[in-house]
């Protein structure tokens, strides 16, 4: 049952995919702050990153993993997590890539599902599961949170109306640095523990813990410093997405757009239905520019986002799968190395095209189409 | 974090938890934005020097009012998340 090369290809694995889910879900609690130029961007991802690393250690309760619960528990082994977690980090990076904001959640689960398929068949998924808290959620989470934010914003311009703009603007840029702050420790608690407790998972099918025991410090650890660290890299493309590329937000739509997210996050967190970061903030921004005239929402570039979604579980699913069924194929541990080492040049790949076209916290702020080498338009989304 | 706990005793969508989902989340975003912003409303009230003394103070007292509201609401967010 020990196998040491394997658990520690498994656990370095399971750390790289918690750094792209932090540098994929930056955009999420930062992209209006800095569009609003609430907040400089380095020192926005800074702040998000701390907060992170400190969301990472407020909560310790590992009650669930995503592999644990929704598939069968007993099938479950160290090639099916590495496979998973491969698929998860394809499609993340893939997505980065594009500038497309979507879950990194959904991509996991996509990834484990699909290992899962080809180790055991479609008796070993929870389908049930799969539908009332995964699908179902990820239908309503983008709407509950555009009408929420589109409201929201109506009702922050009309009760402002008669301030002078300059105050208002500093007003609700201050208010808007304190929703991005609660959004990041949110993320941190969240997402870090999702990995936690796949490491974990890890450690126990590996028999180097025991069924009931708690995460270890030093993978509390790892994980916050790992996610953290992803944070810090900054996923400029995707923040330029979500804060240039759907609507030119002002700071009072930036504001309502926070504090929607914010709400809508925490409130079905609290009452046992946690929705997807990145669809909860991807329809508050929608749903501010919807709701202001004069202001165009860019409907393109909302369907490419929304096709990527449909597509993350199914797409996940499928590199999920091929990663097991070729490790599978080839054998043993070595089968794990020589797919790692793939892996790892397919992420070379993506990381070579994107110096093409380099999006940072110098650009991160120009209006999508304004540069002629701009890679996050609408047009290079739907490639 | 997305956690699945599916049983045979629960419906495959729960409705009701939907709707309380959809209702609360409403309710607590426009909610805090209006205090927010009825706090920035009260405080440029407040500070404008043209208006009578009543109005100033009506200003403070709405922004006194909007602040406690809104900071109740970030030790709520604070609970929940550490709760978690």
């Amino acid at each position: 049952m020990h196998n040491s090369l394997l658990l520690s290809i498994v656990i370095i694995v399971a750390l790289a995919f918690d750094f792209t889910n932090g540098f994929h879900d930056t955009a999420n609690a930062v992209a209006p702050t800095i569009a609003t130029g609430a907040m400089k961007p380095r020192a926005a991802v800074a702040m998000c990153s701390v907060l992170n690393l400190v969301g990472a250690f407020l909560s310790l309760k590992v009650a669930a993993t995503i592999a644990s619960a929704l598939v069968a528990q007993n099938l479950v082994t160290l090639p099916v997590i590495f496979a998973g977690l491969i698929g998860a980090i394809c499609w993340n990076v893939t997505t980065w890539y594009f500038a497309i904001p979507s879950s990194s959640s959904h991509a996991l689960i996509g990834g484990v599902v699909g290992a899962m398929l080809v180790l055991a068949g479609g008796h070993a998924v929870l389908w049930g599961g799969l539908v009332s808290k995964v699908i179902v959620p990820a239908g309503i989470a983008p709407f509950v949170a555009l009408v929420a934010a589109g409201v929201a914003v109506v009702a922050a311009r009309s009760l402002t109306s008669k301030v002078d703009a300059k105050a208002s603007g500093l007003g609700f840029r201050i208010g808007q640095i304190g929703s991005s702050s609660l959004l990041s420790l949110a993320h941190g608690t969240n997402d870090a523990q999702k990995t936690m407790g796949v490491v974990t998972l890890a450690l126990i099918a590996n028999g180097s813990l025991g069924a009931d025991a708690s995460t270890p410090w030093w993978v509390v650890a790892v994980c916050a410093a790992a996610i953290a660290l992803g944070t810090f890299v900054g996923g400029w493309r995707i923040i330029r997405t979500l804060g240039k590329g759907f609507t030119h937000l002002l700071p009072e739509q930036g504001f309502a757009a926070q504090i929607a997210s914010s709400a809508v996050i925490l409130t079905s967190s609290h009452l046992g239905l946690p929705l997807s970061t990145t669809h909860v903030a991807t329809g508050s921004i929608i749903g501010v520019g919807a709701a202001t005239p004069r202001q165009p929402v860019r409907w393109k570039l909302v369907a490419n986002v929304a096709i990527a979604w449909v597509l993350t579980l199914p797409a996940a699913a499928v590199a999920g799968a091929i990663a097991y069924a070729v490790a599978h194929l080839i054998g043993g541990t070595f089968g794990v190395v020589v797919l790692a080492v793939a892996a790892g040049a397919y992420l070379a790949l993506i990381f070579h095209l994107s110096r093409r076209h380099v999006v940072n916290a110098v650009n991160v702020n120009d209006s999508i189409g304004e540069r002629d080498d701009d890679v996050v338009d609408s047009a290079s989304v739907s490639a | 974090m997305l956690m699945v706990a599916a049983t045979s005793s629960t419906p495959l969508i729960e409705w009701s938890l939907l709707g309380h989902v959809v209702l609360y989340s409403l309710v607590i975003a426009v909610g805090l934005v209006v205090m927010f912003s009825a706090g920035l409303a009260g405080l440029s009230l407040a500070r404008a020097n043209q208006r009578s003394a009543f109005a100033r103070f009506s200003g403070v007292v709405v922004t006194a009012l909007t602040s406690a509201v809104i900071g109740a609401s970030l030790v709520w967010g604070l609970i929940v998340i550490v709760k978690k």
